[in-house]
């Protein structure tokens, strides 16, 4: 491993209230590789993608399937997690393509390698824009 | 370096001895998340205030196309039981910075270890081991 290279994780916490976090919409935590790609509109499991002014989708690699065989359960096994970021500004998210992007590549020593996109509990978030964001946690099951 | 997460549930030394509570070690490229609540090895999440789950790619399951059964892509977990009740941010925090702790240690991470009661966050209470197979 480079000296300054960060194994870089995402947090994200769609709850407003510290009670609500108990489950797949509270903290959630994906290592930055698990990304497979950010893109405009908001994204179903199934990669359906509507169309929204305001809601961005970041694609990832589900953390509840395993990657490593293909099931019987072909449908969901191809299924991903996605996170929905819905936007203060409409059509604004190259902006935050930008800002996360460079979040992930900064190598300043000080990091620590967690990155806090949104926490709706504590009112802190990587970007000022973001309004809020939605998880859709896919399993095997 | 690779660095790697080590776990162990067992009472004592003489326990240490199968795949859930003895001596795991996972390769942090291994870790493909963290979530809130409790998992099992389909990946479900079921709600609890005071437990979150660390999912890795299944030790016990290669990567070919052998006998395929929906099984295949199971996960195994790690549910990590905190003592403050909806607030896993701190030591899923602390996780992320042990495993980025390079070049200060040897790569070799203890999340938990029930034998010495060594942990990498004094939140953490105790942990249980779920793991998944080609059966």
């Amino acid at each position: 491993m480079k000296q300054g290279f960060k194994t870089k994780f995402l947090h994200m916490c769609s709850t407003a209230t510290k009670a609500a976090n108990d489950d797949a919409a509270g903290s959630v935590v994906y290592p930055v590789s698990s990304i497979r790609s950010i893109g405009m509109g908001s994204m179903a499991v199934t990669g359906a993608i509507s169309a929204s002014e305001t809601v961005y989708h970041i694609a990832l690699d589900p953390m509840s399937i395993s990657q490593g065989a293909s099931g019987a359960a072909a449908v969901l096994g191809d299924n991903v997690d996605v996170i929905n970021v819905t936007m203060t500004t409409a059509n604004n998210a190259k902006a935050h393509m930008q800002e996360l992007i460079q979040k992930i590549n900064s190598s300043r020593v000080t990091e620590s390698g967690w990155i806090n996109l949104y926490d709706g509990i504590n009112a802190t978030q990587l970007i000022a824009d973001i309004a809020s964001v939605a998880n859709l946690h896919n399993d095997n099951s | 370096m690779e660095t790697y997460l080590y776990f162990r549930d067992a009472a004592n030394a003489a326990a240490d001895d199968d795949g859930t509570e003895g001596s795991l070690l996972f390769p942090i490229s291994a870790l493909k998340g963290m979530c809130m609540g409790s998992g099992a090895i389909t990946g479900t999440i079921t709600e609890d205030e005071d437990r979150f789950a660390m999912f890795f790619e299944p030790a016990g399951i290669g990567v070919g196309d052998g006998d395929i059964d929906a099984g295949d892509n199971d996960v195994d977990v790690v549910n990590i039981d905190i003592t403050t009740d909806n607030e896993p941010q701190p030591v899923m925090k602390a996780i992320v910075e042990a495993a980025n702790s390079h070049p200060n240690s040897d790569g070799f991470i203890v999340i938990y270890d029930k034998v010495t009661g060594e942990s990498v966050h004094p939140d953490i209470e105790g942990i249980t081991v779920v793991r998944a197979s080609n059966d």
